[in-house]
């Protein structure tokens, strides 16, 4: 699995600021609602329910918000930058600036657990993450995300 | 978790004290300035003075960010409504409801409160709360204060010891040898107005009063080795015919239960309002402090009253006046917290706070998730909480002995596939149990740490 099976382009946005987590899932359910068969507000429920249970900040301003979504039928992403990093409970109480969400079939087996992994090791790249943090453009955010692993391996 | 709470009278203030206790982003509500500013002075609050209806008001008060509204303000239809306009104005997932009138309770009306026409997620009714605290209280006299967890598998029980108990001056854990297969542990005790977790050398003395979490098969033995007698409530009398007390009485009479009850209502219309709706219970009309009404109740030789009129001075003198007449159960209904520590010195056996009830179950669906159920002790001094244990969490898997619980918080029983267990150290808990942990109210941040889940957890 890589990371572009998971991320299309049209799934990464830039915002400059968001108030609540309640708004910030909001966004990323609008973003699912465009590209996947599912209202915003089931996306925005499951992400909301998950979160309750614990929260998906992993520290250093990245959080990894993911939920089992009913009538999903692919494992996708979406990837929002914040200009102004909001607060995100996270394990070492940082505000957060990188997100990047994961939707998953009810029904996922262990496909949704390495996709978590894949990008929680993405996301775990000091490198990547600063790129991410020195660009604006959406474009460029979906490229550095992609081709993030490739070069490591290369 | 960003929440509004609609509403700064009792409820709505203990709830606020709570919940920004803990961490949350609180913002109280009220149309009365005063009430609005006593909150925001004394708790770590935001507070915004207007009617909790209305748009503007909520838009102010941050509800588009906000995940839960609680409605809570006196008037029913205000509740309704801040519901309905965080709902489809401000989409707030999740919507709590006071709703007093009996009118909107009925259960063949229930489907109002479905999402697509009034959406309320959960409907507290402190009247029916207090009726089935008082059912409660009344089917365990011994205790002070009881409820059930694990679906009823395990009872929570407040005893009061006097010098009668068997089990004073031991140290705990001696208890445990000596009573072995009792399924039964003691959570807490006040003592001399504190409130602790006890530890395995610390011993009982009479006038503490202590909270116990035994499975409900051994309840019965659990009050024999504290020293409490059970007696059969045969003969109830119950002071005051209002909500309350209306809904315990046919509440008896729905149950078939053995229970002979009687009412006393002041307010003769009232009486006849009562004595319609029942069948069997006689509804006496008078006043419930008078000796002549009592005596005609039959108080001396009743079981147990039930003082539940609106009047808190009303319902601890005619509870007095009722022991002091020979009834060996008196049960009255505070609604002024600051009252109850006189209460032991006047003899009432036990008391029912409508606030702490109407609380509990507020907090009990605001703690979802992880969270199933929950039960405040005293004024919010503690928390019994009931609680799934997920994968991934700091619980799951480990022996009771290898957890770093704080000291304020003990396992009460552990349910595996909906089986009582009392824990050991050498318990395992795995995930999939139910863990009831009793909890100083400082330690309850540590105890949702203890049961959130990891990032891993999808």
């Amino acid at each position: 699995m890589e990371l572009s099976q998971l991320l299309r382009p049209q799934a990464v946005k830039v915002l400059g600021s968001v108030t609540s987590k309640k708004r910030l899932f909001q966004e990323l359910g609008e973003i699912a609602g465009q590209s996947l068969a599912v209202t915003p507000e089931a996306v925005v429920d499951a992400l909301q329910d998950r979160e309750s249970l614990g929260p998906t900040g992993v520290g250093h301003g990245v959080a990894l918000p993911h939920a089992r979504i009913p009538g999903i039928a692919v494992m996708s992403g979406a990837f929002i930058r914040l200009e102004r990093p909001m607060d995100f409970e996270s394990v070492d109480r940082q505000p957060v600036d990188l997100i990047f969400a994961l939707f998953a079939p009810e029904e996922a087996g262990v496909q949704h657990l390495k996709a978590l992994a894949l990008v929680s090791r993405t996301m775990r790249d000091p490198a990547i993450c600063a790129k991410l943090r020195a660009n604006a453009d959406p474009v460029t955010l979906h490229a550095v995300l992609t081709e993030g692993p490739r070069t490591r391996a290369a | 978790m960003k929440v509004i709470i609609c509403g700064a009278g009792q409820v709505g203030w203990q709830i606020a004290r709570q919940l920004s206790g803990e961490n949350n982003d609180v913002t109280v509500v009220d149309l009365d300035p005063d009430l609005v500013r006593r909150a925001s002075d004394t708790l770590d609050v935001a507070g915004i003075q207007g009617h909790a209806s209305h748009p503007d008001v909520l838009d102010r008060a941050g509800a588009r960010d906000a995940d839960m509204v609680i409605a809570a303000t006196h008037s029913d239809e205000v509740n309704m409504v801040t519901c309905q306009v965080a709902h489809s104005v401000f989409a707030v997932p999740r919507k709590i409801a006071r709703l007093r009138a009996q009118a909107y309770l009925a259960p063949a009306y229930s489907d109002l409160y479905r999402r697509d026409h009034l959406p309320i997620d959960v409907v507290i009714s402190p009247e029916r709360e207090v009726a089935e605290a008082a059912l409660r209280r009344l089917a365990t006299p011994a205790a002070f204060d009881t409820v059930g967890f694990l679906n009823g598998a395990a009872q929570l029980l407040g005893l009061a010891l006097d010098e009668t108990c068997p089990v004073l001056n031991t140290p705990l854990r001696q208890l445990t040898d000596l009573f072995s297969t009792l399924r039964a542990v003691v959570v807490g005790i006040w003592r001399d107005e504190r409130l602790f977790v006890p530890e395995p050398g610390d011993q009982l003395y009479a006038g503490d009063r202590i909270y116990v979490i035994a499975a409900t098969g051994d309840v019965p033995r659990t009050f024999e080795i504290f020293g409490k007698t059970v007696r059969r409530q045969d003969r109830l009398v119950i002071i005051g015919g209002g909500n309350v007390g209306l809904t315990v009485a046919r509440e008896l009479e729905l149950r078939q239960s053995r229970t002979r009850a009687k009412i006393i209502e002041r307010d003769p219309v009232r009486a006849e309002y009562a004595a319609d709706r029942l069948e069997r219970t006689i509804v006496l009309n008078g006043d419930g402090l008078s000796a002549e009404i009592l005596a005609e109740a039959g108080v001396e030789r009743t079981d147990a009253v039930l003082a539940v009129t609106d009047d808190d001075k009303v319902n601890i003198l005619a509870a007095v006046r009722a022991k002091a007449a020979g009834c060996p159960l008196a049960i009255a209904l505070v609604n002024d917290p600051s009252l109850v520590p006189l209460l032991a010195s006047l003899d009432i056996d036990a008391y029912i706070n409508p606030r702490q009830t109407t609380v509990s179950s507020i907090l009990r669906h605001v703690r979802h998730g992880r969270v199933q159920g929950v039960y405040t002790i005293g004024d919010s001094e503690a928390e019994v909480i009931e609680a799934r244990v997920l994968p991934t969490s700091p619980l799951a898997g480990q022996l009771i002995k290898d957890v770093a619980f704080p000291e304020g918080v003990l396992v009460g029983c552990i349910g595996k596939a909906g089986v009582f267990h009392k824990p050991l150290g050498t318990t395992r808990i795995e995930d999939g149990d139910v863990v009831v942990l009793f909890a100083l109210a400082g330690d309850i941040p540590e105890v949702e740490r203890l049961l959130q889940v990891t990032v891993d957890f999808f």
